[in-house]
């Protein structure tokens, strides 16, 4: 009661009070049963022994013992270093590259350079995938075809043991249509303009000032971009699916790859729950020291 | 800027050389803009051709014959158009077409609609435990769907809703509510108080309020989400080939993958392949094309918000 009295605002918004709960039971209900549940239960899961018929049985932390002891698990963890640290570094150099481009052209031109960037965001990831897997053919792929005309040798991209994981990084050559290049781009067109205009007073090249004023200021976007792609290339293993199934050998088996073929499979399903927790646990970790260490300087 | 610079220099001068007339650049600065402004343009063209060459070889493949997508060579573009391709393609996925739309209508209608009323609520009333509800949102944009791939299917399981639609829309319009709970907040908390107040002070029922002023004055953030989710829908390839068995269910990029393999090594209709890319891609161009201001804002609130 005290509440009420407290000011006429606060009886204006308690007023609809009855009718708040059922304006977000909807959404709660949703997010309730298929999201937070199932995060739950995988958080549980991977702590029993379960192949989906017979009740599962408590087995204590001796599955995630079992994965971090797989022969396949160093592999896994390699190839997952590989192919995190190259697609975050192909990521930043691109489409911070592109947009520091498109930030410097004619207003005109800049937004239909950006139009035509952005447009292919929505290209489904299935048929990039398989149109790279034609390109990257040997002998009349594209790729092979340009190889041979500067005189470079034939390789088979994705069969070769050395090549499997290269080839599964070029895919989606060259890497700009995406939400990092929108991020850069907004945060060097909202640059402060009299810092930028100083700038230019002192004489300061092109390149160097992208060096020393443009990725300084632009911390806090490296920052979101450096996380969001790093989250997607530790859980996207949707090309090694579609492409090499893991293969030749395991030379591109990935932590996701072995988690799906657990469950969907092999049938065990409490098995891959404790590598879906691990990696969890592995992108929290990185999301946390992202944070952490590219604070932005100047804030 | 430099203009302004060397003029101050000739001013200075002992010499007593006349300063340069006020607003005239140097010579040499107009050209080094000239330049720098080719350079730039070049460089422009450069990143856009890169992007779509993948693109022009799926549309010049797809009027080939399979034997002359071998023959010719990648670099003949254009130099045949056979639109049977087209036919054959159409009919192996066109269906699959028609269930990602109503997929995406029935996802988009209750995961927008749901996200909607919530993010009223977080914006509009106060009431207690809201900021611990919100970070309930926040959170799940942290959690990974690697995590929870496994336990969603146990739980379509359960639900038996394994092999039906439902076992599509729900996760849909599920996964897409902290994001969209985020962009609808931020726009709903601009809307004006004392108008709603208004509404409400001359007689509207809570639904009358939404209905007539915050639905009309808030279209374009819906028109966003909508489009947000749709674009979910149709790029999804994993979790409909995990919940949905018969070919005849299941939604557009995985019908594209089902139709490669049905046509297997036969290179007599390798045409039809780049065919079924090409329909599965320009939906979602020509959607995207013309709605481009909704999308961008939507990525990039999402992102800001992070």
């Amino acid at each position: 009661m005290t509440l009420i009295l407290r000011s006429p605002r606060h009886l204006r918004y308690l007023r609809y009070q009855p009718v708040l709960m059922v304006l977000l039971l909807p959404s709660l209900a949703l997010i309730g049963v298929f999201s937070y549940y199932p995060a739950v239960r995988s958080l549980i899961g991977g702590f029993y022994q379960w192949n989906g018929f017979s009740p599962p049985t408590y087995s204590g932390v001796s599955q995630f013992k079992e994965y971090l002891q797989s022969p396949t698990f160093g592999t896994e963890a390699k190839n997952l270093a590989i192919l995190v640290g190259g697609s975050i570094g192909i990521t930043l150099v691109s489409q911070f590259t592109a947009a520091e481009i498109v930030v410097h052209l004619r207003p005109r031109a800049a937004a239909v350079a950006k139009y035509l960037l952005v447009l292919p965001i929505v290209l489904p990831p299935l048929v990039l995938i398989e149109v790279w897997a034609y390109l990257l053919q040997p002998n009349y792929g594209l790729i092979d075809k340009i190889f041979g005309a500067v005189g470079l040798p034939s390789l088979t991209w994705l069969s070769s043991p050395h090549l499997a994981l290269v080839s599964i990084l070029l895919i989606g050559f060259p890497w700009i249509s995406n939400l990092g290049f929108l991020i850069f781009l907004g945060g060097l067109q909202n640059l402060p303009k009299d810092i930028v205009d100083a700038s230019k007073l002192d004489g300061l090249g092109a390149l160097h000032r992208v060096f020393a004023i443009d990725i300084p200021l632009l911390m806090p976007q490296f920052r979101i971009v450096v996380i969001l792609s790093g989250i997607y290339a530790v859980q996207n293993f949707i090309p090694i699916l579609l492409l090499t199934n893991g293969g030749p050998g395991t030379a591109t088996l990935v932590p996701g790859l072995d988690m799906y073929q657990s469950a969907f499979s092999n049938d065990e399903y409490g098995y891959g729950m404790a590598i879906g927790t691990l990696l969890f646990a592995v992108m929290l970790v990185f999301t946390l020291a992202a944070m952490r260490l590219l604070r932005s300087r100047t804030a | 800027m430099e203009a302004t610079a060397r003029s101050v220099v000739a001013v200075d001068t002992p010499a007593g050389r006349p300063p340069a007339p006020r607003g005239r650049r140097p010579a040499g600065a107009a050209a080094r803009r000239r330049r720098y402004w080719l350079v730039s343009a070049a460089a422009g063209a450069v990143i856009v051709v890169l992007t779509y060459f993948p693109l022009i070889f799926v549309l010049s493949n797809s009027l080939k014959s399979g034997q002359n997508i071998i023959s010719n060579g990648v670099f003949a573009l254009f130099n045949q158009f056979d639109v049977s391709n087209y036919s054959l393609a159409w009919s192996g996925v066109s269906h699959q077409l028609l269930n990602t739309v109503i997929v995406a209508a029935a996802s988009i209608v209750i995961g927008v609609t749901a996200a909607a009323l919530g993010a009223y609520s977080f914006s509009q009333l106060r009431f207690r435990g809201k900021n611990v509800l919100f970070l309930a949102y926040v959170a799940l944009l942290l959690i990974p769907w690697t995590l929870t791939l496994i336990p969603l299917f146990l739980t379509i399981q359960k639900l038996h809703f394994f092999n039906t639609w439902w076992a599509l829309i729900l996760p849909y319009a599920a996964g897409s509510q902290p994001l969209l709970v985020l962009i609808f907040r931020g726009f709903f908390e601009q809307i004006p108080r004392d108008l709603l107040e208004s509404a409400r002070v001359d007689g509207c029922s809570e639904r009358q309020v939404i209905a007539r002023i915050v639905v009309p004055l808030t279209r374009p953030v819906l028109l966003t989400g909508a489009i947000l989710v749709m674009n979910n829908v149709w790029g999804d390839y994993l979790w409909p080939t995990v919940v949905i068995q018969d070919p005849a269910k299941i939604t557009i990029s995985a019908g594209v993958q089902q139709f490669i393999g049905g046509l297997g090594q036969n290179t007599a209709n390798g045409g039809a392949v780049f065919a079924a890319f090409v329909i599965a891609i320009v939906p979602m161009f020509a959607l995207v094309g013309l709605t481009m201001r909704y999308f961008v804002s939507g990525l990039t609130e999402g992102a800001t918000k992070l």
